[in-house]
């Protein structure tokens, strides 16, 4: 039988940190899914959840039993990938600076690509990073309105209808780029776009 | 779990993506055993605005002070403000050249460039790779409103006197660097080749070993440094915008006599410097909550003899409490 999660957190913030490990083991899947879809490239899906795990550990006093701790994950997640989105703009602007070697990494991208239709990170892009969130929670991860609630802090209710638009959304911008997509032979001489957001 | 509205035709595009196996885990942990092991190194210069004595500070002899090395988070968690030892920094190795390069052009940094003025500065000889560099030196101000004119931060107003517990600390001047219109890193090949045609045309013009080209100030400043009086005793106090480009990182010499420790003021963490026992400088940051820009603040004695209780009365009133 699985260890409580509780138990663990207990046991790291008494001073035993090398129990985190377990807790990294067993959220670091659905976390760096999560990651991966809000921001598009595996690399960046990387740092990105290294730093949400960081963050946690830092943070571990602060979180409140009564909630489940995978909804206060995510939302470290949400509020990291949202501020990963904001640098992409600086990155953009300032590209020696910040440069990502990541960029470079041939092997980073193909997992990309081999493993990916573009075409779903492309209309996941053109959402907000709330209708994002919401999309990647329902459609991925297949929480339920409740779950997700806690982890937007936003009621049902209100999520149910945002869905529905954000996935009315993302069918229209799915669509319109299957009718752009090139045909094999033109793909496979194009370089793939390994980072695709708007921001 | 089952789901009956309109997305779930949607659930089918989607692909479950994993990290590689344990890779995510072996780096959290690394990170983690590395941040949180208390690191018994040494100390001290600020590596922002002091790069120039890097150089120097690396020559001074072995003596040294075992400290803990700070950071700064913000309620996210994220680094704000980290320590570092100098000896973690990665040096590069300049070539002969370089070194030439660099030594002349700091040479007419510091000679050419007026007070409150930037320039493009690009020396001739010695420079096979054609690198010029953006300059400038501060705006020097002995007027409290000017100085209110061009450092704003938001939500934190400017002092134009610091109350001590036993003593009030009049302003006095102000030394302010603004940020530059040009970024080089903006610059596109075609606009770097235009530049460097031009700076040596002009150095060939007048007939001098460099060429220097004018470059304009936004209205935004980047590091101010503010001294205030008291008789013969002065407070110094510099903002420094580091705007939201990640944590800013202080490089300390180990060779100084120097620790550093942590303290709470109206519920922010303060790192508290101390030389030769005594606290002479509290640092903090505030982050503004709508843009994110971090602004990091010093506060340091810069003459006479300053208990360390009149530094952390001065910084309480100038740290806004906590909202936790």
């Amino acid at each position: 039988m699985e260890e409580p999660i509780h138990q663990i957190i207990t046991d790291v913030l008494q001073g035993n940190k090398d129990r985190y490990a377990l807790i990294v083991t067993r959220c670091e899947k659905f976390i760096f899914n999560y990651c991966y879809h809000m921001l598009g490239d595996y690399g960046e899906a990387e740092d990105c959840s290294q730093e949400v795990f960081l963050k946690a550990y830092r943070g571990l006093h602060t979180y409140q039993p009564d909630r489940p701790f995978e909804a206060w994950l995510y939302r470290i997640a949400y509020n990291h990938s949202i501020d990963m989105l904001r640098k992409r703009k600086v990155t953009r602007l300032l590209p020696f600076l910040y440069k990502n070697d990541r960029e470079n990494n041939h092997v980073d991208q193909a997992i990309d690509h081999k493993y990916y239709n573009p075409a779903v990170l492309h209309a996941l892009a053109a959402l907000s990073a709330e209708e994002r969130s919401l999309l990647i929670l329902r459609c991925v991860e297949d929480k339920s309105y409740n779950d997700i609630s806690l982890i937007l802090n936003q009621n049902a209710a209100y999520l149910r209808k945002k869905f529905q638009r954000a996935a009315a959304k993302f069918r229209k911008n799915y669509v319109s780029q299957e009718e752009e997509k090139p045909n094999e032979s033109q793909r496979s001489r194009t370089r793939p776009e390994s980072t695709i957001s708007k921001g | 779990m089952s789901h009956n509205d309109p997305g779930q035709d949607l659930k089918a595009l989607f692909q479950k993506v994993e990290p590689l196996d344990q890779t995510l885990q072996k780096r959290v942990m690394h990170e983690i055993n590395q941040e949180f092991v208390p690191k018994e190194r040494f100390f001290v210069k600020h590596r922002v605005g002091v790069l120039l004595l890097v150089g120097l500070l690396l020559t001074v002899s072995t003596g040294f002070a075992a400290i803990k090395y700070q950071s700064l988070f913000n309620d996210n968690g994220d680094v704000l403000f980290e320590e570092k030892p100098l000896s973690a920094d990665h040096t590069y190795e300049l070539d002969a050249d370089e070194q030439e390069r660099i030594h002349r052009m700091n040479e007419i940094w510091v000679n050419e460039i007026e007070p409150g003025k930037a320039a493009l500065i690009y020396v001739v000889p010695n420079n096979p790779h054609h690198q010029f560099d953006i300059k400038s030196n501060p705006f020097m101000i002995d007027s409290f409103g000017e100085l209110n004119q061009m450092v704003h931060v938001p939500g934190i107003p400017l002092h134009q006197e610091l109350s001590g517990a036993s003593r009030t600390y009049a302003f006095q001047k102000a030394s302010v660097y603004m940020e530059y219109e040009q970024d080089l890193y903006e610059l596109s090949d075609e606009k770097k080749d235009d530049l460097i045609r031009k700076l040596r045309l002009q150095a060939q013009t007048i007939g001098k070993d460099y060429a220097l080209m004018p470059v304009a100030f936004t209205d935004e400043f980047q590091l101010s440094s503010i001294t205030y009086t008291s008789g013969k005793n002065e407070i110094s106090l510099s903002v420094m915008n580091s705007k939201d480009t990640g944590p800013l990182i202080a490089s300390y010499d180990e060779n100084l006599n120097t620790a550093s420790r942590k303290l709470k003021i109206h519920g922010q963490d303060v790192i508290a410097r101390t030389y030769g026992g005594d606290v002479t400088e509290l640092m903090w940051v505030y982050q503004e909550p709508e843009t994110k820009y971090a602004y990091h603040y010093t506060l340091g004695v810069r003459e006479g003899v300053i208990p360390p209780e009149e530094l952390i009365h001065i910084a309480e009133t100038l740290i806004p409490a906590s909202k936790n």
